[in-house]
């Protein structure tokens, strides 16, 4: 289902455009360290209600990662590239 | 802000928008005469899930639509009262009119005063709390998120950074950059309501899900499959789609990003209505 992968678009999205607004250094340990974290808090949060795809995050039951938070971070530190700063 | 700047394009813009949605609630009001169903509890729990699996998302959206964005407009007018009555900004406030202004003393942020972890792990919090907040929205009709929730994450992750950094934010959100995203989402919760206005005369009408099957499919294409999750339910599987709903709750996030952005960068900051400072902190920014 389509629905399974739209939360992780928008959240990307989301995080661009927001990002856009950040300045301010990190360093790539701090970007790893974010994106670490965000993958943690991704397994923590688990996968959005009703997805039953490895695309939607869901792996194995009791296993599934929640894919938007993973994709605002990433979406965040890109956009603080594209217009944000170093 | 000037009249004269509604003049021109801004001017014609704006009337047609109000125009617009004048004519829709309007007419939508007219024809709901003599339709309204005497409480909705009974028809929500045979329809509710085959919008979404969150029914409180559905409630909010599908059913009381503008009231949820009226509640948001509140807050602009708390932060306008707030404002003229606290005073614009921390640096500078009045007391008593004939009295000379109160000169408070000058905000000391001093970074280099911070502990080494506020330091270094302020602006990552504040982008894993941003990334929360997106996480959200994004998860406002299959959860308990929404829309409102997300604006005010969001807007805690700029108190927190302006708490940390001062005007050294790392959080760049500007006078612009916060009307432009609040005026953004009010319009795009405004708009959601155009498909189902067009197609079966009710403003708002959720084309998307179409519970009432009142439009035709590609319809349900656009608005309702990009959205659409297969509901494992005892009684059986269902294919529901939320619809509009997700939309109408990045709009109302934007909306309350920048209403409660707003209210941060007023008081902190204060407030300059000179062209030169709009993307700066009140104008006292870099």
């Amino acid at each position: 289902m389509l629905g399974e992968i739209t939360p992780l678009i928008i959240g990307f999205l989301l995080g661009v455009l927001f990002g856009t607004q950040l300045s301010g250094p990190l360093s790539k340990r701090t970007v790893a360290l974010l994106v670490g974290l965000s993958i943690v808090g991704a397994f923590l949060f688990e996968a959005p209600i009703f997805t039953w795809s490895v695309y939607g995050g869901y792996i194995l039951p009791g296993l599934s990662f929640a894919t938007p938070f993973i994709g605002a971070t990433v979406g965040l530190l890109i956009g603080k590239a594209l217009r944000g700063g170093k | 802000m000037d009249p004269s700047e509604l003049r021109g394009k801004r001017g014609i813009l704006a009337a047609v928008a109000l125009l617009i949605i004048f004519v829709g609630m309007m007419s939508s009001l007219v024809k709901l005469s003599g339709n309204v169903n005497p409480g909705i509890s009974s028809v929500y729990n045979i329809l509710a899930f085959l919008v979404a699996p969150n029914n409180l998302s559905t409630w909010v959206y599908d059913w009381r639509g503008f009231d949820t964005l009226l509640e948001t407009g509140v807050i602009y007018v708390g932060a306008v009262v707030s404002v003229l009555v606290i005073g614009r900004g921390m640096v500078r406030m009045k007391c008593r009119q004939g009295d000379p202004p109160v000169q408070s003393p000058p905000l000391e942020y001093k970074t280099e005063s911070l502990t080494v972890i506020l330091k270094y792990f302020g602006l990552p919090t504040a982008i894993l709390l941003m990334s929360y907040g997106i996480l959200v929205v994004t998860g406002a009709s299959t959860s308990g998120g929404g829309g409102f929730q997300c604006g005010v994450i969001v807007a805690s992750a700029y108190l927190l950074t302006t708490i940390f950094y001062g005007k050294k934010n790392p959080i760049k959100f500007g006078k612009r950059f916060l009307v432009g995203i609040g005026s953004a989402g009010w319009a795009g919760y405004a708009l959601c309501g155009l498909p189902g206005f067009l197609t079966t005369g009710y403003w708002q009408y959720n084309v998307g899900a179409d519970v009432w099957n009142l439009v035709a499919p590609i319809y349900h294409t656009i608005f309702g499959d990009p959205f659409r999750l297969s509901l494992v339910l005892q009684e059986g599987v269902f294919n529901s789609t939320p619809g509009i709903i997700p939309l109408i709750n990045i709009g109302e996030a934007f909306n309350v990003i920048g209403a409660i952005g707003l209210i941060f960068f007023a008081f902190i900051y204060g407030w300059s209505d000179s062209p030169a400072d709009q993307d700066t902190e009140g104008g006292k920014g870099e």
